[in-house]
Parts: structure tokens; C-alpha cells; sequence
């Protein structure tokens, strides 16, 4: 591997990897998106500048994420957190409390707060992923922060 | 924007979430292999590739290759904010929008994207809605849905509303086969459980047709798409109730969906437990449901299933017997409602 790619992969891992994890809820299918993710990505590095290229990791990781939920995500909450190994059981508990609060929200406004909470991710780039207005997503947001805000007080 | 630190820190994962040792050596084991570039060829191998090429660009037969980004970019230019798009899809009318079945009779469904505004008409169904306003109504009933919070009434078909997204997304499928033959290009990209192929002009690269196939059947093929042609897309009728569905309330908080799905359809039969009915089928025409149900009596239902494509909704078959006396088997959708209880979302 190049340099700049290397240190482009070491910058973001961990990133991605939490972007996966907090969809998938599960190391090992976390894991082999992120790594299809870069399988994908050197495939086509040469065709991605390099100013776009983190975005384009995000982005291809969080379409991975949304066809891999339909193979993962069949399984309840409950099933996922009596998954055997244990050596991730503090990392699935936040994820299963996360989820358990996101999952009252409709969907958009859950990946927007999902994105920017959970991922720290700016909303200029969860606009880039996920190819809306910025003044959408805000909106999104807020409206999603509101009804959580209710919910929490009730 | 208001301050929601309180929210966000409950959000914010109190853990640590680190790539295995093993990932990143997995990762730092790939090779990214940049394009050959063949200089020491010379000049006169370049030459002789040049001549080549260009007796391929002029050639009458020749058909010039083109990428699946070129294709789709421009494709994508061609449709346009402004489209009307008239497909065939294997549903019924009335039933949800999630629901496709490659057994049922295709029915005709049309499609107008205006900008930000898009409109669905089933016939049975109508859906309309921009950014953040959703509507869905029956036309022959006077009540409907309303969401100012940009809810997704149309699910599976939310993807097809925007051709620009689901045509980007077939760019970073594996499974992505591309062929040219009699003017039109064919790209065919293959999914977990289906297959999306879209045929485009191959001078224009205009797409000139789509159709989703599921275990072989078209469950989605379109008869004709027309750009610029949409006049309005949220145009609502008249004299219909709006239901705002941003926060609903469901029944049964806590219990099992299959002890739920009891209880809902074995009220049915004197439809006295109105007000349990009016929170169940939220989502429905109460009076229509009472017309069509009133009198039918539970017998049996089955084991509840979830569905990889629909992991928030839970299926429990059961089994009707109708006031005149004949029976009915079909699959009773459950989903969450925001109060943790649970709604009637299909099946019915």
C-alpha cells in the first residue's frame, strides 16, 4: 500500500469502524463492511480525488451498511444482545441503549442524528453522503431532537 | 438551532469502538494496484494503438464502449427535477407501499417527480410530499395521512422516486454487468433479493426503461418515462379528514405481538372495543375496515416471523372466517408505534 493511502487508512479506521458498528451492531459483520468498503475504494482510487476521498469511504461504507441491514437486522435487538462473544459486550450494550432510543424516530431523522451524535460527523458531510440540503438534514435534525426530548420527558 | 447537549451526550457512545489488530492488518495487506502505464513501449507501439483506436471510432459498425458512471451521470442529466414515470407493478391497489408480491397481477402505477415534490398514484393509493410534508390518501374514502417530519409513508417505493440516487448506487454494486445491443445499453445489477435492469439509448444515453425482478418475476417495469411534462405534484383532493401520523399510539405496550394480533383480530367480530380498533388500524379507513370486517370471526393464528427486507415489522398468519361463512388465510403486519405499543401496518 502507498504511503497516502496507508496513512489515509490509519486516519480513518477506527472512524469507520464506528460508523459500521453503530449500524450493524455486530464486530465481525462491522468489520468485513469496512473492509469491502477499502476493497472497494482501491479499486477505484485512481478515479477518487483525494480531497473526496474520505467522503467516499463513508459514503460507500453507509450503502454497504444499508444492504448489509437486511441481512443482519432480521435478527431483534433482544437476539442481538445475546450474542455469544463477550468481549464486546460494553461496546454492544451502548450500541443496543443507542438504538433502543433512536429506533421510536422515523428513519431519516434517525440516520441524520445517528450521523452526527454517534459518528461526529459535520453536517456538510452527512450531506455529502447522503446527497441532501444541508438546511434538510438541520431540520431533520431538530425535528428528531424534539420528539427524542418528548419521549425522554415522558 | 436549539441546544440538545443534554440528548446529544445520551447518544454519544460512552465506549470506545476500535478496529481489531486483525482488521488492520487485513487492511494494510491490500495492494492498491494504480493503472499500467505501458511507456516502454515507445513510439511506435503508441502510434500503432492510435490508428487502432481511431479506426475504432470510425468505423460504421463501431460502438463506442462507454463506463457505467459515464452512463448513469448522464442519464442522470437527462431525466432531469421534472418527470412522469408509468410502471406496472406486481401490488394491490390499496395495500401499503411496501408491499410487492410476484404472484400478484401486475396493476398500473404513476410516478411524477416535480423538483423536490414527488406524487404516487396506485389507483387505490395516492401518496404525495416534498422534504418534509408526506401525504396518503384512498381516493374513494375521505380520510388520509399527513407528516410534517418527513415520515416515510411510501417505503419501497422511496427508491424509486429518486432514479438519481438508485441509479448512483448500481456504480458501487460488484455485480454490475454492462452489454450494448440494437441502440440501447442494458445494465443489470444484481442485489441480495432482487435484480435492478435498466435499459438507456446508447446514443443519448437516455434511460428509456427500468424493471426490478424478484426470484424471475418483473415485480416493477416501466411502460413509458416522459420528462418535463409534470405540472404539479402536491395538488390534494378536497374534503378530506388529515390524520397527522408524526406520533402515534399503538395498543399492547409490553405484550407479545402474537397476543396483540389475537387481540385485535378477535375484535373484529362485534367490533365493540372500538376505541383498541381506532388506535390499531391507524393507518387505515376505519369505516371501510367495519364494513368489510364486522361479523368475522378469529380462527387461528400462527407463528410470528420477521422479514430480513422489513426487520422492524413482525408477520403473524391467521386465519378469518367470514360472516357469510368462508374463510381467509393472510399475514397480519405488525409495527412499533412511537409509544412503544403496537399498530396494524399490512395485512388487513
Amino acid at each position: 500500500m502507498t504511503n497516502k493511502y496507508k496513512q489515509l487508512a490509519e486516519e480513518n479506521l477506527d472512524y469507520l469502524f464506528r460508523f459500521a458498528y453503530f449500524r450493524l451492531g455486530d464486530r465481525d459483520d462491522a468489520e468485513d463492511a469496512v473492509q469491502e468498503t477499502f476493497v472497494r475504494f482501491f479499486g477505484k482510487a485512481d478515479k477518487v480525488k483525494p480531497e473526496k476521498a474520505r467522503m467516499y469511504l463513508f459514503r460507500t461504507l453507509y450503502n454497504l451498511c444499508n444492504s448489509w441491514q437486511g441481512r443482519v437486522r432480521h435478527l431483534s435487538l433482544e437476539v442481538v444482545g445475546n450474542r455469544a462473544a463477550d468481549d464486546d459486550s460494553e461496546l454492544r450494550e451502548e450500541y443496543l441503549r443507542i438504538e433502543r432510543l433512536l429506533c421510536r424516530l422515523p428513519y431519516s431523522q434517525q440516520e441524520v442524528i445517528r450521523m452526527h451524535t454517534v459518528d461526529s460527523l459535520s453536517f456538510v458531510e452527512i450531506a455529502e453522503i447522503l446527497e441532501q440540503p444541508v438546511t434538510t438534514l438541520k431540520s431533520r435534525y431538530q425535528s428528531g431532537m424534539e420528539k427524542l426530548r418528548k419521549l425522554i420527558k415522558d | 438551532m436549539n441546544d440538545y447537549k443534554d440528548i446529544e451526550a445520551l447518544l454519544t457512545p460512552r465506549v470506545e469502538a476500535k478496529a481489531s489488530a486483525n482488521l488492520r492488518s487485513r487492511i494494510s495487506a491490500m495492494n492498491h494496484k494504480p493503472r499500467r502505464r505501458w511507456w516502454p513501449l515507445g513510439l511506435v507501439a503508441s502510434m500503432a494503438v492510435a490508428a487502432m483506436v481511431c479506426g475504432l471510432i470510425f468505423a460504421p459498425a463501431a460502438q463506442a464502449r462507454v463506463s457505467v458512471r459515464q452512463l448513469i451521470e448522464d442519464a442522470i442529466t437527462l431525466l432531469g427535477e421534472n418527470f412522469t414515470i408509468k410502471m406496472e407493478v406486481r401490488t394491490t391497489p390499496q395495500e401499503n407501499f411496501a408491499h410487492f408480491d410476484p404472484s400478484l397481477a401486475p396493476i398500473p402505477v404513476t410516478m411524477t417527480v416535480c423538483g423536490s415534490e414527488w406524487r404516487i398514484d396506485k389507483g387505490g393509493l395516492v401518496a404525495c410530499g416534498n422534504d418534509t410534508l408526506r401525504y396518503e390518501w384512498i381516493p374513494s374514502s375521505r380520510r388520509g395521512l399527513c407528516s410534517a417530519e418527513g415520515m416515510n409513508m411510501i417505503e419501497g417505493f422511496r427508491f424509486l422516486i429518486n432514479p438519481k440516487a438508485m441509479l448512483e448506487s448500481e456504480g458501487t454494486q460488484d455485480e454490475t454487468v454492462i452489454e450494448q445491443e440494437k441502440g440501447r445499453i442494458i445494465l443489470t445489477a444484481k442485489h441480495e433479493n432482487e435484480t435492478r435492469r435498466y435499459t438507456f439509448d446508447a446514443k443519448t444515453h437516455r434511460l428509456t426503461d427500468y424493471r426490478v425482478t424478484i426470484s424471475g418475476v418483473d415485480v416493477v417495469r416501466t411502460t413509458s418515462i416522459t420528462t418535463g411534462t409534470a405540472q404539479s405534484c402536491m395538488v390534494l383532493p378536497e374534503g378530506i379528514i388529515w390524520q397527522n401520523i408524526d406520533f402515534v399510539t399503538g395498543i399492547g405496550q409490553g405484550q407479545a405481538p402474537e397476543a396483540v394480533a389475537t387481540l385485535i383480530l378477535s375484535s373484529l367480530q362485534t367490533w365493540d372495543n372500538a376505541d383498541l380498533l381506532a388506535k390499531a388500524f391507524v393507518y387505515y379507513d376505519q369505516e371501510s375496515l367495519r364494513n368489510l370486517y364486522l361479523g368475522s370471526r378469529l380462527i387461528t393464528t400462527g407463528r410470528p416471523v420477521t422479514k430480513p427486507n422489513r426487520p422492524t415489522h413482525i408477520f403473524i398468519p391467521y386465519t378469518l372466517q367470514f360472516s357469510d361463512g368462508h374463510q381467509s388465510t393472510a399475514t397480519l403486519c405488525l409495527t412499533q408505534a412511537d409509544d412503544g405499543g403496537w399498530v396494524v401496518d399490512g395485512g388487513i
